[in-house]
């Protein structure tokens, strides 16, 4: 455990993690006025949960998955559906009996059972994933068109998702649901949010500190190398394709915890965080943040969206999509490694370049005599 | 090499700078002196719905500024709140929250798709807000902390197919994009047309960005339609009906009847393909009111000559004056009395449409119907019109053919 | 019988329309290896030039001469495009080069500025082009119609397509082309000025972009999302066709909207947008380069 606490990233994240962790206290002790922006804090949790499953197949294996929206709307959905069944009391849904049905569809019918859903809402992402990635990593589709074809994927889940509305109620998705814990607006069910908001907490130190440990043992360095050299790993005698699976599924199953953790919060859940751009905004996230390094993914998370939280309203409305525009192609131009690149290795190269400008004539004067003298 | 560096440092100093403004970015500034009421406008400004939304958003915004000027509401001046709901419902959800938690409005003008309007309603039954939706929409669906200035199913829907099926159409073909709105109305048009005699030869729908409709259109001619009911929504109207007048079809051939397409759509889409098509709502810019002239002189005069108003338009605008009314008759802008007095007192305004009335039990409004044509001139005429305001009935249960398409109690 | 014909010639406008549209996308990513995610936007762009260019003629010349816009908007949106996309090169995509994934970012950033700038000049609301009188309506023969404007289309992509061949195999400039992204420091040696290539072969895929655009003015909505409907199926055309050469995209595109309009025949729009997707996507499976793809020994394409 030592090494974890003295690495400055990982002391960077716990001094994040207790940040988040004190704001309902403050809340409470009434420091932060206002509740929704704790339960907003709540819902950014979430989206670094999906953003270090995104990392770690993007900045740690170089696979960039423009469809991690898919994976995140199963969990959702399936969590979603618990809900509401919880409410309804098992029985047939409004929107289901709209559509035509009579009795719940079997696929449904386990949604009844919290167990059977909390091992659904993991398993379904991770066996969909497992079977795409087999398939696309073993025929060696790689770089961009792997990211054209997740793309076309999410689109798919997207156009099945709206065309099947009878069991998945269309675009308007699953609605009116209360979390795991029941109501969590208000001052009265601040215990039930304050049960929602650790146990998100919990579940992101959870994946912080198994993402750490995954990428520094040798399974890590695998991908690293993967992403650095793919035919040199394949020629080390490494099945690069099963560890490229491997680490496909394990992202996808983190998007889909996200997506279930995320409907507690946000109360719906729609396809259109199926849609390509809102995959598209998950990569912003990670690139932002600072690709390869899993503090980078929940830095950039919970940042970008703070700044759409609180810029896109009113007058800068405008603004905020030339903003959000700009940082983005700017990040990627000249910021490769996110904010924390710029942090740890950037900033720091400048400071020396511009300590060492004072002395940079000397030296060169120095170079001249000596080509003079010879 | 030193240009190199400096565009980057430039560049971050600037990002930085903007990413610290983010704290302070949303801080709005209160009038100082005189007392002031909060207010929350919710719409998508971006994104796919940014087409249709702004306007109501327009309308929200003058009738706002006109109650300032005629001096406020209970001597308060609104003050208003903006928000993105981005065409996203998740999006809407959050910024929902925000503006009545954080920004501590009194009531929220908003919303315009049906699954926005969703995503938010348990958030404002459950803060105790109150929402002002004005949108025509597909019913079975009603909240005490909602309030539907749009019309009901039977005060569009309904009254149209009667209107058609009085006129002697028999086989209808319904068309709408793939959501929630076509398809409940759908139902409720199977229901009705099966009660009333009339076929329905065909029923499809499209994806909501769809750009080419020509096998929904060769679908539409092997049925041998005589009326195309359609519920498509946003950009697809546009598409579907220059792609049927690229075949040669007119009114003539093919009659439509559609319940999202308004005099704005009619300028987007042009009033040449659009000349003969029927459709239905409860107010066009042409309606005869004393009110109404005003309305449209104050609307263009506030964003220009070749802005239209339309049925929502004309909605979100009657929304913030039926507010005001009610708090007034409340003597507060507290929701929950606001809600007590619409429930207890019946609340009306003299909008540009006519007299239009809160039911206090369903929270809908007594709209007059009007079935109208679309003219040479890009505006439309009214054909036809209820005698008086109808009796919102959102669950259809005054009508025995819709036992069916009820939802469970 | 009319019903297959109207079938086939369906099918037939909407290959042409995807053909269009990823024509400039054909170049900039089969050739270049840019992933452009802003090429809707220059679709838009061309699009929102014709409306603009419908405006003018409207307001400041005759009115018997207003026909003559469309020709007029297929220039000036095929020069605007182009010299956008010189600049879009010469300030961000050439800083990219080698870096593909880093450019399909990059370039989504400029698509939400595009949309934005979209949506700040011409408002939120479409704009209504109206087609010139030989485009609209359409001929009829027997029992089925052909629009005009979609015969117009298919025309125009043929022109398209015989300009592009014979710029990319029979010009000076293609042969330039052709050595700078097969082999840059060795056509660099032999003193091509690659850069220059570069930014004209960019602007060249932007600017067709620029001209379907003004093709699709006609045929739907002009927003500022018009560009998002196209961008994904332009990207799948491409890579089942196989990139980096003109007649994939043919077959691509064929095949894209052949089956589209042969499965919503049978079913609804939104199950064919799943299925034809799903088949796509089974395909490369078998074929991860594509159709056509081009024979290489090198390990890392």
């Amino acid at each position: 455990m030592k090494p974890l606490i003295s690495n400055k990233k990982n002391l960077c994240f716990v001094l994040i993690l207790l940040a988040l962790g004190l704001s309902p206290l403050l809340l409470q002790m009434g420091v932060i006025q206002s509740s929704s922006f704790v339960l907003f804090l709540g819902k950014c949790i979430c989206f670094s949960i999906a953003a270090i499953g995104l990392d770690l197949i993007w900045g740690y294996t170089g696979i960039l998955s423009l469809g991690h929206g898919l994976y995140f709307c199963l969990g959702a959905y399936c969590m979603g559906m618990y809900l509401k069944l919880q409410a309804t009391g098992g029985v047939i849904t409004d929107f289901m009996k709209t559509g035509g049905l009579t009795e719940l569809p079997l696929i449904w019918k386990p949604f009844n059972s919290f167990f059977l859903t909390v091992i659904l809402m993991l398993a379904v992402p991770a066996v969909l994933s497992g079977i795409l990635g087999y398939l696309i990593f073993k025929n060696r589709v790689k770089g961009v068109y792997f990211s054209i074809i997740s793309q076309a994927l999410t689109w798919t889940g997207y156009s099945l998702f709206i065309a099947l509305s009878p069991y998945t109620n269309g675009n308007v998705g699953i609605t009116e649901i209360q979390s795991l814990f029941g109501s969590i607006r208000g001052s009265a069910n601040f215990g039930h949010f304050c049960g929602v908001f650790y146990l998100a907490l919990v579940v992101l130190a959870g994946v912080y500190a198994l993402s750490v440990w995954l990428t520094n043992c040798k399974f890590g360095k695998l991908l690293i190398a993967i992403r650095d050299g793919e035919n040199r790993t394949y020629f080390s005698g490494y099945c690069v394709s099963s560890f490229k699976t491997a680490i496909y599924s394990f992202s996808a199953v983190l998007a889909a915890l996200a997506g279930a953790l995320y409907i507690n919060f946000n109360g719906s859940i729609t396809p259109s965080q199926m849609t390509i751009s809102y995959s598209i905004t998950m990569v912003i996230w990670v690139a932002v943040g600072g690709r390869g390094t899993i503090l980078g993914a929940v830095v950039g998370a919970i940042l970008i969206n703070l700044c759409e939280y609180n810029l896109s309203s009113g007058a800068m409305v405008d603004l905020w999509q030339y903003l959000i525009g700009g940082i983005f192609c700017v990040m990627i131009l000249f910021f490769k490694g996110g904010i924390i690149g710029l942090v740890t290795e950037q900033l720091p190269a400048t400071f020396r370049k511009l300590k060492n400008t004072d002395r940079k004539p000397v030296r060169v004067k120095a170079k001249k005599e000596g080509v003079n003298h010879a | 090499m030193k240009v190199k560096c400096i565009i980057p440092a430039i560049l971050a100093f600037a990002m930085c700078l903007s990413l610290i403004s983010c704290g302070s970015g949303a801080k709005e500034t209160t009038s100082s002196g005189g007392e002031t009421v909060t207010v929350g406008l919710l719409h998508s400004l971006t994104g796919s719905m940014a087409i249709s939304e702004e306007a109501v958003r327009d309308a929200e915004v003058l009738a706002i500024n006109e109650i300032n000027a005629a001096g406020g509401v209970n001597g308060a001046q609104i003050v208003y709140v903006e928000e993105d709901g981005a065409s996203e419902p998740s999006t809407f959800a959050t910024k929902a929250e925000k503006l009545i938690d954080e920004n501590k409005v009194k009531t929220v003008f908003g919303c315009w798709t049906s699954s926005s309007r969703k995503a938010v309603k348990s958030i404002f039954e459950e803060y105790g807000n109150l929402l002002w939706y004005p949108v025509q929409y597909e019913g079975m669906e009603s909240s005490s902390n909602i309030v539907y200035t749009g019309a009901a199913p039977n005060q569009q829907i309904v009254p149209a197919i009667e209107y058609l099926v009085n006129q002697g159409y028999t086989k209808f073909f319904l068309m709408g994009s793939d959501y929630v709105f076509p398809r409940t109305a759908n139902e409720i048009i199977n229901a009705q047309l099966a009660d009333a005699g009339a076929e329905v030869v065909g029923e499809e729908y499209a994806d909501m960005n769809q750009t080419d409709f020509s096998s929904i259109i060769a679908k539409i001619e092997a049925s041998g339609c005589d009326v195309i009911v359609n519920t498509l929504n946003g950009t697809g109207n546009v598409s579907f009906f220059k792609q049927i007048a690229e075949k040669n079809y007119t009114a003539e051939d093919y009659m439509t009847m559609s319940f999202s397409i308004a005099e704005e759509e009619v300028t987007t889409i042009g009033a040449d393909i659009l000349k003969g098509h029927m459709v239905s709502w409860n107010y066009y810019e042409t309606t005869d009111t004393a009110a109404n002239e005003a309305f449209v002189t104050a609307y263009k005069e506030a964003y220009g000559e070749n802005r239209v108003t339309s049925d929502p338009v004309e909605a979100a605008y009657d929304a913030v004056y039926l507010w005001k009314a009610a708090c007034e008759v409340a003597g507060s802008f507290e929701p929950e009395d606001v809600i007590a007095a619409m429930e207890s007192t019946e609340i009306s305004y003299e909008a540009p449409e006519g007299t239009i009335t809160i039911d206090g039990e369903s929270h809908h409004c007594y709209k007059k119907v009007r079935i109208g044509v679309v003219n040479d001139g890009g505006l439309i005429d009214e054909i036809y019109a209820t005698p008086d305001a109808v009796k919102p009935d959102p669950y259809l249960t005054s009508y025995g053919w819709a036992a069916e398409v009820q939802p469970l109690s | 019988m009319s019903e297959w014909i109207t079938l086939i010639f369906n099918g037939l406008s909407l290959s042409s329309i995807i053909l269009l549209t990823s024509l400039g996308l054909a170049i900039t990513f089969g050739l270049m290896r840019v992933i452009n995610m802003a090429h809707g936007e220059f679709l838009m762009i061309g699009a929102y030039m014709t409306y603009v260019i419908q405006e003018l003629f409207k307001t400041y010349l005759p009115h018997s001469v207003l026909g003559l816009y469309y020709p007029c908007a297929l220039v000036v949106s095929f020069g605007i495009t182009f010299l956008l996309g010189c600049a879009l090169e010469k300030a961000v995509i050439s800083r990219l080069y080698g870096r593909e994934i880093d450019s399909l970012l990059a370039t989504w950033g400029i698509s939400l500025i595009f949309q934005q700038a979209a949506r700040s000049i011409f408002g939120t609301q479409g704009v209504n082009v109206t087609a010139p009188d030989y485009l609209s309506g359409g001929l009829t023969v027997g029992a089925c119609t052909f629009s005009y404007n979609r015969l117009f289309i298919i025309l125009l992509v043929l022109v398209c397509l015989v300009l592009v061949w014979l710029m990319m195999y029979r010009s000076n400039f293609g042969k330039q082309m052709n050595a700078v992204m097969q082999n840059r420091p060795m056509a660099q040696c032999m003193g091509i000025n690659s850069r220059k290539i570069d930014c004209m072969t960019f602007g060249l895929g932007s600017a067709l972009a620029g001209v379907a655009g003004c093709s699709l003015a006609l045929l739907g909505s002009i927003d500022s999302t018009i560009g998002q409907n196209y961008i994904v199926q332009c990207f799948i055309t491409v890579v089942l066709g196989g990139v980096g050469n003109l007649i994939g995209s043919v077959v691509g595109s064929g095949i894209v909207g052949g089956s589209t309009i042969f499965v919503q025949h049978y079913t609804s729009s939104m199950i064919a947008n799943a299925v034809v997707l799903l088949i796509i996507i089974l395909f490369l499976q078998k074929k991860p380069q594509g159709l056509f793809a081009l024979k290489s020994r090198q390990l890392d394409e």
